[in-house]
């Protein structure tokens, strides 16, 4: 895999792709704790380029539980379109629900209230989701439309993934954080940010990365 | 071309405002259902004519689209609606308001900034109210109201797992009419029909909100006690076979005395299915049938290997199978 990523980039590309990434999730943390109320970290990000009909094993063999994961999907539009994946840990959600309940005048007194639950979580996982693509984008001079999130369990998420977004010969490149809400504490609002980008929008990133240096030349 | 055309007919609310949350833009369909004209709102704070939209999520929700530009979707389950919209017309839906689903995005001036936040508003009532609809045709019984048994199988998985996670008690309830069969040859079925509506109506009166009361299949009924112990289930158990037996059931001028037969189990640490609870309560039914009817046993048997132990319930049984 680290062969392909170095065909398709440069190891100059893939070091100013990390660095953007950096300053974007960087900045979209300190916005986003600010917007959301709680401190939020995100790690360093990790750029690979995967064949997209291996992405599925790929990103389910970075968990020892995949199928009792929640994954948040969306997908999003322009020139550097791609899919987002928010992934959590079985039980992760319950901790970033906590966050956002107290203060939110979010109450759940009725049957349904698993149900509502995911709509909590969807409605954060998209702006977490529209904050981190939507710092990227900027920095590539882009300009980003969403669909709305959609809630996948691990456990179906082979058959629910949008395949056909992608043509399944083609490379995907994935970048991969680690999100961490400092108030819950320990693991328990902690989860993986995806985002892939398919083959059509390499030659646009590469011709952004260009851009993006030429302004400190 | 003016394209400001097709915000004025199409079938959707549209507000725009800026960083000052004074109204910017506000389409026909929202002066129609909100009964505020453009004029009056126009350069107006939103908050002054909806004041309850100044809350965390909603100004949470426009902090994010003018810093990153995203979309917000709110959905109609979450929010029920964002703007209170009276409904127009009545006898569609049981709600008193529009139910909504809204989407709130950027929008750019002509430097490329993003300084305005639009939302669209979605009239979702006719899907809500049939889903609602839908989902209670789903889960009760068209003959007597209650629950059906695709339901009762959902919360008894529910109510099995959350036991299994916080280790909180829970019963169930199994009973049937006694001599059922013998009624309906004597009096019909619709005669039947009547006593299972009726003794739906006795039963639930006799139980708790939060239990679950569920046609199990025929004259049987199964009730989920969540939260309830063992002396605590019989005790309802024996109030529901009092409920029924003191019941006036009449059809066609003539009194039809119905009692039922109540098996009682307890969720204990040998019982390791839902499908294991509702046979343990089975076979505390059948023991009160084999006991003479009209009585509540209560199974508190231990684990697998041990001899099931049946012990009756709190009362003395009376002897009111005057279908017999």
């Amino acid at each position: 895999m680290g062969t392909a990523k170095n065909t398709i980039f440069s190891k100059f590309e893939i070091d100013t792709f990390q660095e953007i990434m950096n300053i974007g999730f960087g900045q979209a943390a300190a916005d986003l704790s600010e917007i959301m109320n709680v401190t939020l970290e995100l790690g360093i990000p990790y750029l690979n380029v995967v064949k997209i009909s291996d992405m599925i094993n790929y990103i389910k063999n970075e968990f020892k539980d995949f199928n009792n994961c929640s994954v948040i999907e969306q997908i999003y539009w322009g020139n550097s379109k791609g899919i987002a994946l928010l992934i959590f840990p079985f039980d992760t959600g319950k901790g970033i629900l906590s966050l956002f309940q107290e203060d939110s005048g979010y109450s759940f007194q009725s049957d349904n209230i698993d149900e509502l639950e995911k709509e909590v979580i969807i409605e954060v996982g998209n702006i977490l989701i529209g904050a981190c693509v939507g710092k990227i984008a900027e920095l590539l001079n882009d300009q980003i439309t969403y669909e709305p999130p959609r809630l996948i369990l691990g456990s179906t998420f082979h058959d629910a993934f949008l395949k056909g977004l992608f043509d399944t010969d083609s490379w995907a490149i994935l970048l991969k954080t680690v999100f961490q809400f400092d108030d819950a504490g320990d693991d328990e609002s902690s989860g993986y940010l995806f985002l892939i980008n398919s083959h059509e929008a390499i030659a646009y990133i590469r011709k952004s990365l260009q851009e993006f240096l030429e302004q400190y030349q | 071309m003016n394209y400001e055309q097709i915000l004025n007919v199409v079938n959707l609310g549209v507000v725009v405002f800026d960083r000052e949350y004074k109204v910017c833009y506000w389409n026909r369909w929202m002066a129609m259902h909100s009964n505020i004209q453009s004029q009056t709102i126009i350069n107006r704070p939103i908050f002054d004519f909806f004041p309850d939209l100044n809350n965390p999520i909603f100004m949470r929700n426009c902090r994010s689209v003018l810093t990153f530009g995203n979309l917000i979707f709110l959905s109609q389950k979450l929010h029920k609606y964002l703007f209170p919209f009276k409904l127009i017309r009545s006898g569609i839906s049981p709600m008193e308001y529009m139910q909504q689903s809204c989407t709130m995005g950027p929008l750019r001036d002509s430097e490329n900034v993003i300084n305005y936040v639009f939302i669209t508003i979605q009239d979702v009532t006719e899907i809500v109210s049939y889903e609602q609809r839908l989902r209670e045709l789903n889960m009760t019984d068209g003959l007597t109201g209650m629950y059906n048994r695709r339901y009762l199988d959902i919360r008894i998985n529910e109510e099995f797992k959350r036991h299994q996670r916080f280790g909180r008690p829970m019963s169930l309830i199994l009973f049937d009419i006694d001599h059922f069969k013998k009624i309906n040859d004597t009096y019909g079925h619709q005669c039947g029909d009547y006593i299972l509506q009726d003794l739906s109506s006795a039963t639930l009166s006799a139980i708790r909100n939060v239990d679950i009361l569920a046609r199990y299949g025929g004259e049987e009924f199964c009730c989920l006690l969540p939260e309830t112990s063992s002396d605590k289930s019989v005790l309802i158990a024996e109030r529901l076979r009092k409920q029924v037996m003191e019941n006036s059931f009449r059809w066609n001028d003539a009194d039809v005395h119905v009692t039922i037969s109540l098996g009682v189990s307890v969720l204990t640490a040998g019982i390791d299915s839902p499908g294991a609870l509702i046979e343990r309560a089975d076979q505390a039914l059948y023991q009160a049938k084999d006991n003479g009817r009209n009585r509540v046993m209560l199974f508190d048997g231990g684990s697998y290997s041990e001899k099931p132990t049946l012990k009756t319930g709190i009362h003395e049984p009376e002897n009111q199978t005057s279908a017999d």
